[in-house]
């Protein structure tokens, strides 16, 4: 193991952050660092041999001069003689040591192609000694006179100077983008002072000296003391570190640095201050500034390097945007062109700022150092910081995607809106809110065309919610199908579209902040408008609309955002507050905040009739938001829930609405409701009467009832007669069930009613809420046959056939005849109780309830969930649910109980022995027994209060029961 | 006396770095002036020059290789 002196361990430190740039600490770090030591300590080189270095020095020679460099050759011998000659360090004399050997070994194991790599050699030697600036010359010959003579400043003669003095010039700029007008570039002043002699002098004096050619201004060092602070401090650096390279950098005025700045500021890329490398921008390292230490001067530019970046970066954008908006095959965003068009506004104006500025600079009245630019553009800077940091989240890492840049916005202006108490905070909040206004522009066009004209206009498919093409108008899945929200699946969509009355948070959809109040209505009249449309019903609702609802959405909000609505305002906020209990949920502060805002109306009259002459509608400038916000917090929320939310949301009630009414009023929504009471709840009771007794009473006498055509013909006849429109919409049909165990009072399960909805009331009554009142009509019929079968049992037909018999057996037959009574009696009381129950405290109470509802329902997804909401309560009620299940099987034991009582009774009192009978009492007492208590408990904890009729009749019969057997 | 002894010396040992510094770029090592002090540092406490050769060389490939990977994952 080779040893490796501790000491060297900090210098091995530094020279692995030298090469690879790690910090210390990091993974790469440690791993290089460990590398590094073991390769110094388990090596298997030999020790440095001089001669073998020798033999390679010369080879080196040899080669340069094989290849005819002989001047590398010469400097190479020069300098390894000169190398080797000369003490390696401070504190030795030793010369031609084993360390120089080593050295120069390194240097020619690391060589890289010596003999085709350009060299140019460079001795700097350091300024140490101060110039005599005493003229000597002037000292020397003084009282002697010497003759002019014509120099070669004679070609710089009057006659020119005077010839073209108004197009002397004094310049002031470099290498700018031309084509840029605002730039100041070369501006060119005429100078009035031009002296007769001026020649050479004159222009060398005046022309902005080429800085970035390599000259040196005359005066760059002035006859201040602090004039040489960085030279002094230069000359410290170098006395105190050996290998500090003195005067090695150039040296440049403050105002030239300044003005580099500025068109950094700009937006420009190649400057001799400022570089750019992988789109970083960087300052030179070698310059300074003669009264500025290097730590203050890179301190000032690696200040302004991070927003020219900014504006560099920002300017690339809107040049992107540019250069893809005039390609047809590319769609940009047009959310995304909004934004580099107000951002390119702003620039404009940050930009004649900095003209100003400039300016000042150029006529060279006023001095302006680099901390005084910082601090007259500070306000600007930062907001070019926040823009950039939205630009950088909303279009760099957003994927194209629009909404997540409003967000970013929103996100922005709510977490600057508590700084608002400065003015350049206030300032801040109002660029980004014009900025953020603008944006949204496409987003709230898209919004109005979609709720005014049911037309998702959506080219570059930028909006949060898409048309779902592969679902047509005229399905009934076009409700729930038709439109889906990016990145959300379409059951997902559906639980998102009625969630959205809720506050949810944005992140999870990538729903603009401001948008999630208002969304669930948008959808809801957006959807009612294309139905509209497709109706061909959009005329009749334009024809309608008064002036002021003819004016576009974002009109109507930049109007009432800079108050021109002032006359309107009352009636908005009241319409805004109440389409708020449905939709809106304004939280209570912000109502008291509304309140406080009603307050200053008052004092805002005056200046909001100043500011609607101004009309500037197409987009808010920061100074005129300002004017609004003057007197009023800003509070972005608030402004949303004032000046944007009514708009939409009376816009949106007047479509959904004008939907609502259609269906209503043209498509007899109302009228095809009705019919499902009618046939599958048979509220029409004499026509449906008339087609299940047939079919009764052909199962009674076994016959066969399962011909379709039969079923038809039976309901068309029953049908006809009351209802005959109905008719041609009514079918049945036989559909087969499964087998498995099948109860007799099952046989009409197989029964399935149809009715064919129209389109557009197919969205309402969908085959979905058609099964669901099947269902109900099954249950309805198994109720209706028990009822009818033990209405039409005949006391005559059992007394009838009781054959003659001895006396003590007349007495058992009549005994057993008064129990079969009996039993036929409670089961007619307890289906009658079920049936009464079902027909009057459920299906009629529930429809009532329905009927209120619909005629409170605004628009289609309110109408839909009524209806939903119905359907579902009248199954559950009729305890179809799952839950309910070992109720049911109770109730159809009982109802099936009926059919075989039926069933034994035609066949004869002999039918009938008492073991039979004894079965079926005990049959029915329990099931009487566990429904009458079950109900019972559930009406005493109040569960299901509508149940209590049922319980209290069951309850009774079952009481009633009990005693008479006890007797 | 004893001030000026070390200032010519300091000056001595700066002309013996400049004379090496210029010998690097003539041999295009691409070593800036302060990775060449620490090497000659790192020499002067016995660390075995070709060992010291061949880590600056590894170091740099990996450096290099690893800018690189970066670069592909950024386009």
């Amino acid at each position: 193991m080779a040893y490796f002196d501790k000491r060297a361990e900090k210098d091995l430190k530094k020279l692995i952050k030298c090469l690879t740039g790690f910090q210390e600490g990091s993974d790469n770090f440690t791993l290089s660092h460990e590398f590094a030591l073991s390769n110094f300590r388990f090596h298997r080189y030999l020790a440095v041999d001089s001669h073998k270095v020798t033999r390679q020095l010369h080879g080196v020679c040899e080669k340069f001069a094989i290849h005819s460099q002989p001047h590398k050759h010469e400097v190479f011998k020069r300098l390894t003689d000169k190398f080797l000659n000369s003490p390696l360090l401070i504190d030795q004399d030793l010369m031609k040591s084993d360390a120089h050997y080593g050295i120069l070994s390194i240097l020619m194991l690391l060589s890289e192609s010596p003999v085709s790599h350009h060299y140019k050699e460079q001795v700097s030697k350091p300024k140490t000694e101060e110039k005599d600036n005493f003229d000597w010359t002037s000292y020397l010959l003084e009282g002697i006179e010497i003759p002019s003579f014509l120099s070669s400043d004679e070609e710089w003669s009057n006659d020119e100077a005077a010839s073209e003095p108004e197009d002397e010039v004094q310049d002031s700029g470099i290498h700018v983008n031309e084509s840029d007008d605002t730039l100041v570039t070369t501006t060119l002043e005429h100078s009035e002072h031009v002296e007769q002699h001026a020649g050479k002098d004159w222009i060398s004096n005046n022309v902005v000296v080429q800085y970035w050619h390599g000259d040196v201004e005359k005066h760059v060092f002035g006859g201040h003391p602090t004039s040489s602070l960085a030279k002094q401090w230069d000359l410290y650096l170098y006395e105190k570190q050996p290998f500090h390279q003195f005067g090695s950098k150039f040296t440049m005025t403050e105002t030239q640095v300044v003005r580099e700045t500025i068109w950094l500021l700009f937006g420009m890329s190649d400057m001799f201050v400022y570089k750019y490398t992988d789109n970083k921008c960087t300052c030179n390292a070698d310059i300074q500034v003669s009264h500025l230490t290097p730590n203050a001067l890179y301190s000032l530019l690696y200040y302004f390097a991070r927003y020219g970046q900014m504006v560099y970066h920002l300017h690339q954008f809107i040049e992107e945007i540019i250069t893809h908006s005039g390609n047809i095959d590319y769609k940009v965003s047009q959310t995304f062109q909004a934004f580099a068009s107000s951002l390119s506004c702003f620039l404009q104006q940050f930009k004649s700022e900095l003209c100003i500025i400039e300016k000042d600079i150029m006529k060279q009245d006023k001095n302006v150092s680099l901390s005084e630019l910082k601090e007259r553009i500070q306000p600007q800077l930062e907001v070019v910081a926040t823009l950039y940091d939205i630009y950088n989240i909303g279009v760099n890492n957003s994927n194209g995607n629009s909404a997540v840049l409003l967000t970013a916005f929103y996100n922005t202006l709510l977490e600057l809106q508590s700084n608002t108490v400065e003015n350049t905070d206030r300032l801040k909040v109002c660029t980004v809110l014009s900025i953020w206004l603008t944006s949204t522009q496409p987003f709230i066009n898209i919004i109005d065309e979609w709720i005014s004209n049911g037309k998702l206009v959506d080219p570059a498919k930028e909006f949060i919610i898409s048309r779902n093409e592969e679902i047509q108008t005229n399905s009934n899945e076009y409700w729930e199908k038709g439109y889906t929200i990016y990145g959300v699946s379409a059951q997902q969509s559906k639980l998102q579209q009625q969630q959205f009355t809720k506050d949810t948070p944005s992140e999870s959809v990538g729903i603009p902040g401001f948008l999630e109040p208002i969304l669930y209505s948008v959808i809801s009249a957006g959807k009612s408008m294309d139905l509209v449309a497709s109706l061909g019903r959009l005329t009749e609702k334009k024809l309608n609309l008064s002036e002021g609802d003819r004016i576009s959405l974002f009109e109507s909000f930049t109007k009432s955002l800079y108050g021109v609505w002032d006359i309107d305002e009352s009636e908005d906020i009241d319409e805004s507050s109440d389409s708020d209990d449905v939709v809106i949920d304004i939280s209570q502060q912000q109502l008291t905040e509304v309140n406080l805002l009603l307050q200053h109306d008052a004092k805002l009259q005056s200046k909001q009739y100043t500011l609607s002459s101004k009309k500037s509608f197409s987009s808010g400038l920061p100074h005129e938001l300002m004017d609004v916000f003057t007197d009023r917090p800003l509070d972005i929320q608030l402004v949303m829930h004032r000046c944007l939310y009514p708009h939409i949301i009376k816009k949106c009630n007047r479509a959904s609405s004008h939907l609502v009414k259609l269906l209503k009023t043209e498509y007899h929504l109302l009228d095809y409701l009705a019919a499902m009471r009618y046939f599958y709840l048979m509220e029409a009771g004499d026509a449906m009467y008339d087609f299940y007794t047939d079919v009764f009473e052909r199962l009674r006498l076994q016959e066969y009832w399962q011909d379709v055509t039969y079923l038809t013909n039976a309901l068309q006849e029953a049908v006809h007669m009351h209802h005959s429109k109905h008719m041609s919409r009514l079918t049945v049909s036989v559909e087969p069930v499964s087998k498995t165990k099948r109860l007799p009072i099952n046989a009409l399960d197989v029964l399935t009613l149809h009715y064919k909805v129209p389109w557009p009331v197919n969205v309402v009554l969908n085959p979905e809420c058609q099964q669901i009142y099947n269902a109900v009509f099954r249950l309805l019929l198994q109720i209706k046959r028990a009822k009818y079968c033990l209405e039409q049992l005949r006391f005559s037909d059992l007394t009838n056939v009781v054959s003659p018999s001895p006396k003590n057996c007349e007495s058992e037959n009549q005994h057993l005849v008064h129990r079969i009574y009996l039993i036929r009696v409670q089961l007619l009381h307890f289906v009658d109780c079920l049936h009464n129950y079902i027909m009057t405290r459920i299906l009629h109470t529930t429809g009532w309830e329905f009927q209120q509802q619909l005629d409170t329902a605004v628009d289609l997804n309110q109408l839909l969930d009524v209806h939903t909401h119905y359907v579902k309560t009248i199954y559950e009620r009729c305890l179809l649910n799952k839950k309910m299940g070992y109720v049911r099987e109770a109730i159809i034991k009982v109802l099936n109980l009926a059919l075989n009582f039926q069933k034994r009774w035609d066949g004869g009192l002999h039918t009938i022995t008492e073991p039979i009978l004894d079965k079926m009492e005990e049959e029915f007492k329990k099931c009487h027994y566990f429904l009458s208590k079950l109900f019972a408990n559930t009406v005493k904890r109040g569960v299901f209060p509508h149940l209590e009729l049922l319980a209290q009749s069951l309850q009774t019969s079952y009481m009633n029961a009990t005693a008479h057997t006890k007797k | 006396m004893a001030n000026r002894d070390s200032s010519s010396s300091t000056t001595a040992a700066r002309e013996t770095m400049d004379t090496l510094l210029e010998i690097s770029r003539l041999l295009n090592t691409g070593l800036d002036s302060e990775t060449l002090t620490i090497c000659v540092r790192l020499v002067e406490q016995g660390v075995n020059p070709e060992a010291l050769a061949s880590v600056i060389r590894e170091l740099r490939r990996e450096t290099a290789s690893l800018k690189a990977k970066e670069d592909t994952v950024e386009q």
